[in-house]
Parts: C-alpha cells; structure tokens; sequence
C-alpha cells in the first residue's frame, strides 16, 4: 500500500538548495505509470544521476581530506558538476512534474553555473560556491534515488522523509549561496563589461548584464517564499498520508 | 492601445529623466525617426478607431487579469522600442533611405491589408449577431490572401511590424515583432482549427497565417 502511494507520490521536483521545483503527493490516489520501456530509461536516468552526485559529493570529501582547507573545492568537481546538471535539461519533459517549474528550476541552476560561476573566475574560489554546491549535491542525491526507488516501487520511508524534510535547511542554504555568488560576482562584471553590449550600435540594441544580474537577484524575493511554501505545504501532505497508512497496515 | 500611443510619443519628444539631461526636449535628426513615430503613432491610432467602430466582438469583455497581462506586454515592448529608436545615439539603417522607403511600403500596404480584412470579416457578420461565416476574398484586392490564408489579418499585422523592424534596424523592434508572430500563429492556428471543424466545406489550400508554409 505505501509502495502504491509512493509511486502516486513520485511527482514533483527539488527539495532542497537552490531553486527548488515543487514536490507534489497524493498518497492515496493511484497513477498510471510510464510504459515498461519508458520506465527502464526513467530508473536508468536517475540511477545515473544519482551516481553523479554522489562522484560530486566524494569529490568534495576527498578534496577537503587531501588539501585541509574548503577554499578552491569548486575546482576539484567543476567537471562533474556541469555535466550533471546541465544534464539534468533532459528531465524537462520528463519528471513527472510541472513542466514551467522544472524547466524554470534547471535553467536557473543552469545559469548559475555557467553564466556566473564559470563566466566569472573570480569567483571560484568564494565560500558561497560551496553552499550552494553542496546544497544542491545533498538535495540531487536524495531526489534522484527517490525517483529511481519509486518507480521501482520500493521506496523507503526514510527517503521520502529525507527529501521532504531535508529541503528545509538546504533549500535557504542554497539560495543564500547562489545570492551571494551573483554578489560577488558584480563587480568584475561591471569592470569587464562582460556580455554587455552599449550603444551605438547598428542593431540599435543595448544590454546590461551587470543591471540583469541586480534584477535576478531581486527576483529571487518573490520568488523563493513561493516555492519554500509550497514545499512546506506537500511536506505535510506526504508526509501525514504515510502516516495514515501505516495506521491501517 | 492608448498605452503604447502615449508612452512611445514620451520617448520621442525626449521627455526629461530618459535620456540624459542635456537631451531633454530635444528632436533627433534623422527622417527615419520621425517617420518611425508617425507610423507607430498610425498604428495605435487605427487600432483603437477600429476598436470603437469596426470589430464585432462575440464576447463581451475581457478578463480582468488579460487586461493586465496584456497592458504589461504592449506597455513594455512600446517603451523597450521607443526608448532605443528615440535615443541620440541611434544609429540609422544600414542601407539609408532605400531601406527606409522600401520598409515603409511594406509597412503602409500591410496596414492597408489589415484594415481591409477587419472591414470584410465585419462585413460578414450583421450588426449585433453572433453568426460565423466563412470569409472569402471581395472585389478588394488586398482581401485577396483569403484565398491562401484563414487569418490574414494576423498575416499582414506580422508583415507591417517586420516593415517596422527593417525600417527602424532596431533589435528590440524585431524581438517583439518575434514575439507578436508566435502569439499570432498559436491564435491563427486555433482560428484555422474550428473553421475547419464547423465548415466542411473550409477551402483546402488555405494556411492559418503564411501562404503554403504555416
């Protein structure tokens, strides 16, 4: 029974650092699943996505063991971490969740990555790259085995609860390390000039990145409350349901 | 549409805090510019005469929160647009006034297009019903792209925005002219799809907004 609802609960994006998509359950009503083809590449893609977070996080581990200290980790797991997560643009249509809010997460995590962290290398070596990367290795971790073990219907309570609970602490800690990386990043921007086009010009177009990323940053107030409360709102859901049905087991 | 009007003429007689101070109140020396209002300006105007005298709408009124969708993105593209053709470091067309004349041909032909098809599909519903008639070209000859087309008012509103956008070289004018055809074609294609659902009859060769391609 709690395995049906688990299925029924594999709805839902994030939880988590970051820009986290919604989760979404109903624990008690049934869902037709994928195809038995499209389920294989389902548990395929996210078993390999969670192997690749876990490569990031012991990358991390290993790194900090070997050199002592946490400044310059980005450079130990630059590699993986863009390719995992810009891999993660093929579960646009494929996630069972919203479309708008997975798209909208992976483009904004696929935006910090390239358009500031690797754009800017001044600040590679910031603290604020660490929190967010690893608030959003803890929380891909958890979200891709929770896909993979719903649908191969044997979730285990203890991640379901991890990932809609866990979100909590990391969700915040991502934001504030994404916040503070655009920060940081502003001035060698502006100094630059970087991906800014002034006037004249024959397209009579002018665009300023510096002015863009101040809007970003500004869009993250209305935005992150949002989201943040809305993950709230499926925790208690999903998680009182499984409640309620180990109440009749 | 008196939104967009008021809002780009702000821009064009250089409103002070807009461009810098020493600017204010200032006028550009370029025609192209002048022209450019004049037909931006034509535009809204014949849109919001055609509002009040020509269009037979079958629903009553629009949707609060259209309203305000609809008044962000006409607002907001009228400035983004006229900030940059009105400003003084704009930067004339490439190929000068051959550009400019031919752009403003098509831009004046497609706004005689599009009022054409206004008055025929008003033509086609009597005052005060609701009736939906297949349209079909009349002796007006810029009605004539009914034969190819299910929408082409859409066709020629596209064609005077792209006359706009060539005429101008001006970046933003092209996005929002992008932007206007993909909302146009999603409407077309929707037009296209329940004439053909209510008419069997629905001519074959037509397209819902490009002749032969879309």
């Amino acid at each position: 029974m709690a395995a049906a609802a688990a299925t029924a609960a594999a709805k839902g994006n994030g939880g988590g650092g970051g820009r986290a998509g919604t989760g979404d359950a109903s624990g008690t009503r049934k869902k037709k699943g994928p195809g038995p083809l499209a389920t294989a590449y389902l548990v395929i893609y996210n078993v390999v996505m969670t192997a690749g977070w876990l490569v990031i996080a012991v990358g991390l581990v290993r790194a900090y063991l070997a050199k002592g200290s946490y400044h310059s980790l980005y450079y130990s797991i630059e590699k993986p971490l863009k390719f995992f997560q810009t891999g993660a643009l093929l579960e646009v249509g494929i996630v069972p969740s919203s479309v708008v809010l997975t798209s909208f997460q992976v483009m904004s995590r696929v935006f910090l990555i390239w358009a500031v962290t690797h754009s800017v290398k001044e600040v590679q070596t910031e603290d604020s790259v660490l929190l967010f990367v690893i608030a959003w290795t803890i929380t891909e971790i958890i979200r891709y085995s929770f896909y993979t073990f719903s649908l191969l219907n044997h979730l285990p309570y203890l991640i379901k609860w991890a990932r809609y609970t866990l979100f909590i602490v990391l969700y915040p800690m991502g934001v504030s390390g994404e916040l503070l990386t655009i920060y940081a990043a502003l001035p060698f921007v502006r100094q630059a000039g970087l991906y800014s086009i002034s006037l004249p010009n024959k397209y009579n177009f002018s665009f300023d990145y510096y002015a863009f990323l101040i809007l970003i940053m500004i869009s993250y107030i209305p935005i992150f409350p949002q989201l943040y409360f809305h993950m709230i709102h499926q925790r208690r859901k999903v998680l009182s349901h499984t409640e309620e049905h180990k109440k009749f087991e | 549409y008196a939104g967009p009007l008021f809002i780009y003429l702000l821009f064009y007689f250089r409103v002070p805090f807009i461009y810098g101070h020493k600017y204010d109140f200032t006028s550009s020396r370029h025609t192209v510019v002048h022209l450019a209002c004049i037909c931006h300006s034509f535009h809204y105007v014949k849109r919001l005469l055609e509002t009040l005298f020509v269009h037979r709408f079958s629903h009553g009124t629009m949707p609060l929160r259209n309203i305000f969708k609809n008044c962000t993105y006409y607002w907001g593209f009228a400035a983004w647009m006229a900030y940059y053709i009105n400003h003084p470091l704009y930067t004339p067309p490439t190929y000068g006034a051959q550009q400019v004349k031919l752009a403003l041909a098509i831009f004046v032909i497609c706004q005689l297009g599009n009022f054409s098809i206004h008055m025929a599909l008003r033509d086609l519903r009597p005052a005060g019903s609701k009736t939906r008639k297949i349209p079909y070209p009349t002796k007006n000859p810029f009605t004539w792209l009914f034969l190819l087309v299910s929408c082409p008012n859409y066709t020629y509103e596209v064609g005077s925005w792209i006359g706009f956008a060539i005429m101008t070289q001006c970046l933003p004018v092209a996005l929002f002219s992008l932007v206007g055809f993909t909302q146009m074609t999603i409407w077309a294609k929707g037009k296209h799809r329940s004439y053909l659902k209510e008419f069997r009859d629905y001519p074959p060769l037509r397209m819902p907004i490009i002749p032969f391609v879309l």
